[in-house]
């Protein structure tokens, strides 16, 4: 679950309980160790989901749940040689790309962005190419878009073959992005800790494997002692309530990830709320992502309630709307008794899908008009108690 | 006379009661409604693969056990998952017979909801492996709708009755099939629980009314209650491993009626000596009308008297041993109202199964094959189970499961004859004949990686033992000399290790327990020879044994008397 970084919110430490530490930001990443990487996903698991764990170099570091934490990823070995072969250079040449220089090989796979291009970087690169599929192509705007969903500069160093050397390129190349995590732990709980759920991205595409960066940086990482460069950045907005509120969570996938840092906040915290979650995936046995953990909370009365969705164990799919359908008249009942919701994960289907299923029950339950009742959600929507993290 | 009102946990009579505190299971029983329990909410319970653990018990009158793969335990402990659940699935087969769309259905069940293998078991059932919790309904269900079912396959109930399967030149095989299979009926629990459960039958309003049980009653057994028949000169249910066992006995070629033994029993337990493994008492005959009302007092006897403080000890073997032989007999004369017959001669000639094609009476062909640990299944080098399915689609006659694991095709026409040896040659399905005595006189548990008793491997393990053993008997040449070798692991002994001539039982991972001097009829307990083997000193402790059995046996002496004579080890009394 990585999304490009967008601008840093300005930091509002409300916690009064750990000291006031600055959070390193995005300009002054610091270096992380990573003490435990587990694959989450059972043996026979089409899924590759890893829980990592990394060490701070402070204690005092008080990220707070539902903040994310960025990592700066190095391009995977395999990428970088195919470039470099395409560019019809050597790893060894040396090469500057802005302040920093060194080998082709360890800037390339360090400092530039190779796996999301931009449009500009489309456009720079068309005077390189003389390729007239190229040109036409990027007159049309949703055929550029198609174009560079999920494009690599392999994939277009190679489809649109032109000559373009090393210090050309990487004059026109972006440096490399951070990509951001919504965290899985509460500094409570964890102090000197941080970890993430990161699902390793693979896809076919122009007949190639391909691999998402940092997931596969991750994935590759040994399970121990290596070190990461990391920064946080701060949500204001995807917090915790109040300890007396009750909160029902929607996050399938390692859209549950800001959950379990819920859990171990609240569960530190001793907070009275009640709480409700919904997670979804594939298949029962093998993607019931940090499953002995919820089922532990379950035992301890903290989770109150949990509703699964797993999709590929009949032959019907079920998602987590249709749970949320089904527990329409209990899930209306906390909504009205002040409940906040929280949806992570999927924005394209799964946060619409969730959206309209609320739509439904509140209409439903309430019973009042769908447009009633979308309003009803746009209000919860102004008062903060409809939140999405979704990417 | 003990009737269902008068009876309780401890024994009938104010003398014999215990002062020693019920079992949990006993507890379970007791609340559970005639074995409802909270199986229906366990079953929609999401967050979990498990029951909750009460039902764990229950589950097993139900046919069921819950067991996980041990294989993977660590490594998803790791990955915060919970163990890998799910449930074996024991299918009784009263008698071993099934039809070829029954067959056909078990396998297909196999495929779509359990690991893709179907167990042929020790006592004539089959078994699904795998099969996870959100399936096990439906395939509880679907086993129903081919006539089958599950209900009392495990559990403190009378099991799967067992009865030879291929005795047909006896001429009194189908009369002795059919006091098989209404003993079975007639000793089948009446709890609409199973009913309810896995079928959707309607709720009965108040269940605790409604159901009755008037040969268990609410309690059920202490203990599992295994029954079977045999017809001489075959023992292949080995008869005397079961708590109560009838032998047929023939009177100028009609069914007379039957020995009877009790008592029999496999399980013990290492470290606790007062545990062990029981040849079954022959206490006399009775004619063939009484089988029902005998087989009814026995359980009756065993559910009023035996141990219910301590579930090791809770066997009919140890109910025996505890109030005396003569007790018994007294007490079960007593609640028939007439004597027991002195019991009458008979021979049994082997337990072993007999291989390859045989011809029956009204001409049609029966073909008993060898499958190794019972297990159907298609792996690299076999496709067995694509070729019996092959079989099975144009079969007209049946299918019989043996107490060896083994399957028989049987009643086949002459015309479907050589289609099926077809089917045999493409597939490369060997004979029995082509494979060493050893070999086809093995029998395996389940054990690693389901069984949650298990000390070490026996199925998965055994076959490649024998290639090992297989290579001294040759150097000897003792290769078709049907030497039977059963491995379990753990002391249980649901393969019957203590009745085979060599028994290995599993104490940890690797090592085994090496026992010796069964005999070939399973009518002999055989003894420990040595502890705690590694695969080394299993070879390194039979090797020179099957060298001077080939040099130094009487003739068509078999392995299991010859240690017995040279002193290897000492009958016990």
């Amino acid at each position: 679950m990585s999304h490009v970084l967008s601008q840093a919110a300005p930091v509002n430490r409300s916690d009064a309980r750990l000291p006031e530490v600055g959070l390193p930001e995005r300009n002054n990443p610091v270096e992380a160790i990573v003490v435990n990487k587990i694959r989450l996903n059972g043996r026979g698991s089409e899924k590759y989901t890893y829980h990592v764990e990394l060490e701070l170099p402070s204690d005092q570091i008080a990220y707070e749940p539902g903040d994310s934490v960025g990592i700066i990823p190095a391009n995977h070995k395999s990428l970088v040689s195919e470039i470099i072969h395409l560019l019809r250079e050597t790893p060894e040449t040396p090469v500057i790309f802005g302040n920093s220089s060194g080998s082709l090989g360890n800037v390339l796979t360090n400092e530039v962005e190779l796996t999301k291009l931009t449009r500009e970087n489309l456009e720079s690169y068309r005077q390189f190419s003389r390729d007239k599929a190229l040109n036409e192509l990027s007159q049309d705007l949703n055929k550029t878009s198609a174009l560079l969903q999920g494009c690599t500069w392999a994939d277009l160093l190679r489809l649109f073959p032109g000559r373009i050397n090393a210090g050309e390129f990487l004059a026109i190349a972006r440096p490399i992005q951070p990509r951001l995590y919504s965290i899985s732990s509460s500094a409570r709980a964890y102090p000197g800790e941080v970890h993430i759920t990161v699902r390793q991205v693979s896809y076919n595409l122009h007949g190639k494997e391909h691999f998402g960066i940092c997931s596969t940086y991750l994935a590759d990482l040994p399970e121990t002692e290596d070190r990461v460069r990391i920064f946080f950045e701060t949500n204001e907005v995807f917090r915790l309530p109040s300890d007396d509120t009750d909160i029902i969570m929607i996050g399938p996938g390692t859209g549950v990830a800001p959950f379990r840092a819920f859990m171990q906040e609240r569960e530190d915290r001793e907070a009275s709320g009640k709480n409700w979650l919904f997670f979804g995936d594939w298949r029962f046995t093998t993607d019931f992502l940090y499953q002995t953990e919820w089922q532990d909370w379950h035992k301890k009365s903290l989770l109150h309630r949990i509703d699964l969705a797993f999709s590929r164990d009949q032959k019907q799919k079920i998602y987590v709307q249709h749970r949320l359908v089904e527990k329409s008249r209990d899930l209306f009942k906390w909504i009205e008794n002040g409940a906040k919701i929280y949806v992570c994960g999927d924005m394209k289907n799964m946060a619409q899908d969730v959206n309209k299923a609320f739509v439904d029950i509140i209409s439903r339950e309430g019973g009042i008009s769908v447009e009633k009742a979308q309003e009803y959600l746009k209000t919860m929507r102004k008062q903060k108690r409809y939140l999405e993290d979704v990417y | 006379m003990s009737t269902n009102k008068d009876y309780n946990f401890f024994g009938m009579e104010d003398t014999r009661k215990q002062e020693v505190p019920l079992t949990e299971v006993e507890h379970i029983k007791e609340n559970s409604r005639f074995l409802r329990g909270t199986i229906d909410e366990s079953l929609i319970d999401n967050i979990t693969g498990a029951l909750r653990a009460a039902d764990t018990h229950l589950i097993k009158f139900h046919g069921s056990y819950q067991q996980s793969d041990r294989d993977v335990e660590s490594e998803r402990k790791k990955q915060k998952l919970e163990p890998l659940y799910s449930f074996m699935i024991r299918i009784r087969v009263p008698g071993g017979i099934a039809s070829p769309s029954q067959f056909l259905r078990i396998i297909e069940l196999g495929d779509v909801y359990g690991n893709g293998t179907v167990k042929l078991t020790s006592r004539q059932a089959f078994q699904l492996h795998g099969v996870f919790k959100h399936n096990l309904k439906q395939t509880i269900r679907k086993i129903n709708d081919t006539l089958l079912d599950t209900i009392a396959a495990c559990g403190d109930v009378n099991r799967n009755v067992m009865c030879n399967p291929l005795s047909e030149l006896s001429g009194i095989h189908n009369e002795v099939y059919t006091d098989a299979v209404r003993t079975s009926i007639h000793l089948t629990p009446h709890t609409k629980a199973y009913h309810e459960i896995w079928l959707d039958k309607q709720l009965v309003a108040n269940t605790r009314d409604e159901d009755e049980e008037p040969i268990y009653g609410k309690t059920y057994l202490p203990r599992k209650f295994k029954m079977a028949f045999a017809i001489p000169p075959d023992n292949d249910v080995d008869i005397y491993a079961n708590d109560l066992g009838f032998i047929a006995i023939k009177d100028q070629g009609q069914l007379a009626g039957y020995n009877v033994v009790v008592g029999g029993g496999m399980g013990m337990t290492f470290g606790n000596a007062d545990t062990y493994p029981r040849i079954a008492s022959n206490i006399g005959f009775i004619p063939k009308e009484m089988v029902l009302r005998v087989s009814e007092e026995v359980v009756k006897i065993q559910r009023d008297n035996g141990n219910r403080s301590d579930r090791k000890l809770a066997r009919l073997k140890y109910t025996i041993d505890r109030l005396g032989l003569d007790w018994f007999i007294n007490e079960l004369q007593k609640r028939l109202g007439f004597q027991l017959q002195p019991w009458r001669p008979f021979t049994f000639t082997s337990n072993s199964d007999r291989y390859g094609w045989s011809r029956t009476t009204s001409g049609l062909w029966h073909l008993a094959l060898f499958i190794e640990g019972g297990r159907i299944w298609d792996s690299n080098a076999l496709q067995l189970k694509k070729a019996l399915v092959e079989i099975a689609l144009i079969h007209n006659g049946d299918f019989r499961l043996t107490g060896n694991q083994n399957l028989v095709i049987a009643n086949i026409s002459s015309s479907t004859k050589p289609r099926i040896t077809a089917i045999l040659n493409r597939y490369g399905i060997n004979q029995a004949s082509v494979f060493t005595g050893m070999r086809i006189n093995s029998l395996a548990c389940v054990a690693l990686n389901t069984c949650p008793l298990a000390f070490a491997e026996a199925e998965r393990y055994l076959p490649s033992l024998i290639d090992k053993l297989e290579e001294i008997l040759k150097e000897n040449g003792l290769e078709k000399e049907s030497i039977s070798i059963r491995m379990t692991g753990c002391p249980n002994g649901c393969a019957r290790p203590y009745i085979a001539e060599i028994g290995l039982v599993g104490k940890s991972i690797g090592h085994y327990n090496l026992y010796l001097g069964g005999n070939t009829t399973g009518s002999r307990i055989n003894v420990l020879y040595r502890e705690t083997l590694n695969e080394q000193q299993i070879i390194g402790a039979l090797s020179p044994i099957f060298k001077s059995f080939s040099q130094e046996r009487i003739k068509n002496e078999p392995f299991g008397d010859f240690v017995i004579r040279r002193g290897i080890v000492s009958e016990e009394s």
